[in-house]
C-alpha cells in the first residue's frame, strides 16, 4: 500500500527553491492502480522519485509530509533502510527501458541483482520463469544477451522483470509507454493490467494521457503546478470533469468517439516552478479565471460522485 | 570479436605500412646524406664510393624495396654514426624507455582514475574543490620544471632519490612524476566529468531504485564510465612515450628519445628512420590494444545487433491492435 499525506517536495538551483510538489496526497490501495495525470513540469515525475527518495539534498529535499510503503515513512528512513525498502517493497518502471538499463551487462545479471536471496540459488530458472510470464518467448537461450539485442517492448520486459523480481507490494511506472510504438503501448498496459490483478499490486501509474490511464486505473488523480487539481474514481472523473484543467486535458487528447473532431491545445505554457502564480497555478491559462482564483486557493470540495476538486469557478458538467 | 579483432590488426598493419613509406621517402628528400658521412675534402671518387656503400647508388625503388625486405625480418640498417646495426641500438634504448613510460603511465592512470571518481562521487565538496585544483596544475605546469624542481627538492635538498641516471631501483622515481603529471591531471579530469554525467543518467535512476549496495552502484557507474577513459589513456600512453625526449635528457635516462636527440645531432638518418619507425609501432600496438579492450569492455562493440545471425530474433509477441480502438 501507498500512502502519500501532504507531501511537499523542494529542489534548489543557485539559492533559488522551486516548490515542485504543494500538499500532494496520493493513496494507492493494494491491488488498485491509481494515474498520476498532468503535463511535463506539473510535479508528477517529483511524486514518483520523492516516494523512492531519489530527490535528496543538495539537489532537493521532501520537506514535509508522510510517504508511507507499507507503513514504513521513507521520510524518516536511513539510506540502509532505504535501499531495504527499495529492495523488497518498491518496484520501478523507468519511462525509456534503452537509457535506464545497463548497456554493458547481460540481462541475466541485471536481473539477478534484485533476486531475493532464497531466489538466487536457482537464478536462471526464476529469471527464465519470469520473463516468460511477461511474453518473451525462448528467454532460457536470451538470459546471456544484451539489452541492445532487444526491441524496444522486449527491453521495458526485461526492466518490468527487474521491477517484479523483487516481488515487491507497490509498483511505480513512470510514463511506461511513451518511448514505445503504439503497437506495443498496448501490450504493456494490457501486461501491467495483468501483473496489477496477479500480484495484487499497488500501481502508481504516471503518465500524460488521461485516456491511456483508463485502460489500466480505476482512480485518477490530476496535477498541475504540484498541486493536486482534481482526483476521484478515473470514470467519474473523465465523465464529469470538475477543474477546467482536467476537463483541457481531455479536450487535448484524442477523443475515441469521434474520431474526426479537431484537438484542442490548452493556450499558454506550464508555470515555472520558480515563478509559481500567488493564486491558483492554472489561473493565468484558465478561460473561467476570476480575481479571486489570482489571489488564493480554495480548499479541496467533495463532489456526489466521489471526485474531489480544488477550484473556485468548476465547469459545468 | 575474432573478427573485430582481426579487422583492427589489419587496419593497424595498413596504417604502419603507410607511415613507413612516408619516413622512408620523406629521408630521401631530405637531401644527398653522402656529402656528410664523407671527410669535407672527399673527391668526386670517394664520394661515390661511399654512395655505393651504402647503397645510395641504386635505384629508390629498388632501395625502398631492400628496407621493406629489412624491415619484414627486423632489420632497420645500420647507424652510421654508431657503426652498429640500428637495431641493436632501438632496442635497449625502447626498453629503458618502456619502462619509464609504462611506470609513469600506471601511476598516472591508477591516481587519476581514483582522484577523478572521488572527486565525482564528492562534487562540490572540498576534496572535489582540492582534485580540481591539482588537475589544473597539473596539466599547466611543464614537465622539465617540475622535473626540475623535483631534483631540486628530493634529491639535492632530501638526498631520497637520485638525480639521474638508471644505476638504482630508485632512480626512476622522479622521472616518472614529472612525465606523468600530465596525463595523470588529463585522466582525472575526464574521469571526473564523465562519472558525473553518468550520476545523472536514468541508467542510475534505475539503479539507484533497485535498492543495490552502494558499491555495486559505484562499479557499475565506474564500469560504464570507463569506455572515454580507456582511449584518453591509449592516447595518453602514446604521448608518454614520445614525451620521454625532455625527461630523458633532463634525467639522463638511456632511453630512445635520448638516441634521438644523439642521431639527430649526428645526421644519422638511419637511426632517426629506425627510431621513428619503432616509436610508430608502438603507437600503434597501443591503439590497437585500445580498440581490442573496447571491445571487451563494451558488448554493443563485440556483438553488434545487426549481425546476429545465429539465434533468430524472437518478435514481439504483441499482436497489432490500433491503441484507439481501445480507449
Amino acid at each position: 500500500m501507498l500512502d502519500v499525506k501532504n507531501l511537499h517536495t523542494e529542489y534548489y538551483q543557485g539559492g533559488r527553491v522551486a516548490h515542485a510538489a504543494r500538499g500532494v496526497s496520493i493513496h494507492v490501495p493494494q491491488g488498485q492502480a491509481v494515474a498520476l495525470v498532468g503535463e511535463s513540469g506539473s510535479g508528477k515525475s517529483t511524486v514518483a522519485q520523492s516516494v523512492m527518495r531519489m530527490i535528496r539534498p543538495p539537489v532537493g529535499n521532501l520537506r514535509e509530509g508522510i510517504v508511507s510503503v507499507n507503513g514504513i515513512d521513507v521520510r524518516l528512513c536511513t539510506d540502509r533502510q532505504m535501499r531495504q525498502v527499495l529492495r523488497n517493497e518498491i518496484g520501478f518502471i523507468p519511462q525509456d527501458p534503452t537509457t535506464a538499463l545497463d548497456p554493458l551487462y547481460t540481462i541475466r545479471s541485471q536481473i539477478k541483482e534484485v533476486l531475493p536471496e532464497e531466489d538466487k540459488r536457482n537464478a536462471d530458472q526464476v529469471i527464465t520463469e519470469l520473463l516468460e510470464s511477461l511474453g518473451i518467448v525462448n528467454a532460457a537461450d536470451r538470459l546471456g544477451d544484451y539489452p541492445h539485442e532487444f526491441s524496444g517492448g522486449m527491453k521495458q520486459r526485461v526492466a518490468i522483470a527487474i521491477a517484479l523480481a523483487k516481488r515487491p507490494s507497490v509498483l511505480i511506472a513512470d510514463e511506461p509507454t511513451t518511448a514505445l510504438d503504439v503497437t506495443t503501448q498496448v501490450g504493456i498496459l494490457r501486461l501491467l493490467d495483468r501483473l496489477r490483478r496477479e500480484r495484487n499490486l499497488a500501481t502508481l501509474f504516471i503518465t500524460h494521457n488521461i485516456r491511456v490511464a483508463r485502460l489500466l486505473c480505476q482512480h485518477v488523480v490530476v496535477m498541475y503546478g504540484g498541486i493536486v487539481v482534481e482526483s476521484g474514481p478515473i470514470e467519474q472523473v473523465m465523465a464529469a470533469p470538475s477543474h477546467p484543467y482536467t476537463r483541457a486535458l481531455l479536450d487535448a487528447s484524442v477523443l475515441g468517439d469521434r474520431p474526426r473532431q479537431k484537438l484542442r491545445a490548452i493556450p499558454g505554457n506550464p508555470p515555472s516552478l520558480f515563478a509559481m502564480p500567488q493564486g491558483c497555478p492554472f489561473s493565468p491559462r484558465c478561460a473561467n479565471a476570476t480575481d479571486q482564483c489570482h489571489e488564493g486557493l480554495p480548499s479541496e470540495v467533495a463532489t456526489e460522485q466521489g471526485t474531489r476538486y480544488t477550484c473556485w469557478n468548476p465547469v459545468a458538467s | 570479436m575474432l573478427r573485430y579483432t582481426g579487422t583492427r590488426f589489419l587496419q593497424g598493419l595498413i596504417a604502419l605500412f603507410f607511415i613507413v613509406t612516408v619516413v622512408f621517402f620523406l629521408a630521401r628528400m631530405s637531401g644527398d646524406a653522402t656529402a656528410l658521412l664523407a671527410p669535407p675534402d672527399a673527391t668526386p671518387e670517394q664520394l661515390d664510393a661511399v654512395r655505393v656503400e651504402l647503397g645510395l647508388d641504386r635505384p629508390i625503388l629498388v632501395q625502398y624495396w631492400d628496407y621493406l625486405q629489412g624491415l619484414v625480418t627486423g632489420d632497420l640498417g645500420r647507424s652510421t654514426s654508431y657503426r652498429v646495426p640500428v637495431s641493436d641500438l632501438v632496442v635497449p634504448g625502447m626498453q629503458a624507455t618502456a619502462k619509464l613510460a609504462l611506470v609513469a603511465f600506471l601511476f598516472a592512470l591508477v591516481l587519476g582514475v581514483a582522484a577523478g571518481a572521488l572527486a565525482a562521487f564528492r562534487s562540490n565538496t572540498p576534496t572535489d574543490y582540492g582534485v580540481r585544483l591539482m588537475a589544473v596544475l597539473g596539466q599547466s605546469i611543464p614537465s622539465f620544471w617540475l622535473g626540475m624542481i623535483l631534483v631540486a627538492v628530493f634529491s639535492v635538498s632530501l638526498g631520497w632519490f637520485p638525480a639521474f641516471g638508471d644505476a638504482t631501483a630508485t632512480s626512476i622515481v622522479l622521472p616518472a612524476i614529472s612525465l606523468a603529471a600530465f596525463a595523470l591531471a588529463s585522466i582525472a579530469r575526464l574521469t571526473r566529468s564523465t562519472v558525473l554525467e553518468m550520476l545523472s543518467k536514468d541508467q542510475t535512476l534505475f539503479e539507484r531504485s533497485k535498492g543495490v549496495a552502494p558499491a555495486t552502484l559505484v562499479v557499475h557507474v565506474l564500469r560504464n564510465s570507463s569506455l572515454p577513459v580507456v582511449t584518453l589513456a591509449g592516447i595518453q600512453l602514446g604521448a608518454l612515450f614520445s614525451g620521454t625526449i625532455v625527461i630523458e635528457n633532463l634525467f639522463a635516462w638511456p632511453g630512445v628519445g635520448q638516441l634521438a636527440i644523439q642521431a639527430i645531432n649526428a645526421k644519422d638518418f638511419a637511426l632517426i628512420q629506425g627510431i621513428v619507425i619503432v616509436n610508430t609501432l608502438v603507437f600503434i600496438a597501443l591503439l590497437f590494444i585500445v580498440d581490442v579492450l573496447y571491445g571487451l569492455l563494451d558488448p554493443r562493440v563485440r556483438r553488434p545487433a545487426a549481425s546476429r545471425g545465429k539465434k533468430k530474433r524472437p518478435t514481439t509477441t504483441v499482436q497489432p491492435i490500433d491503441v484507439m480502438e481501445t480507449v
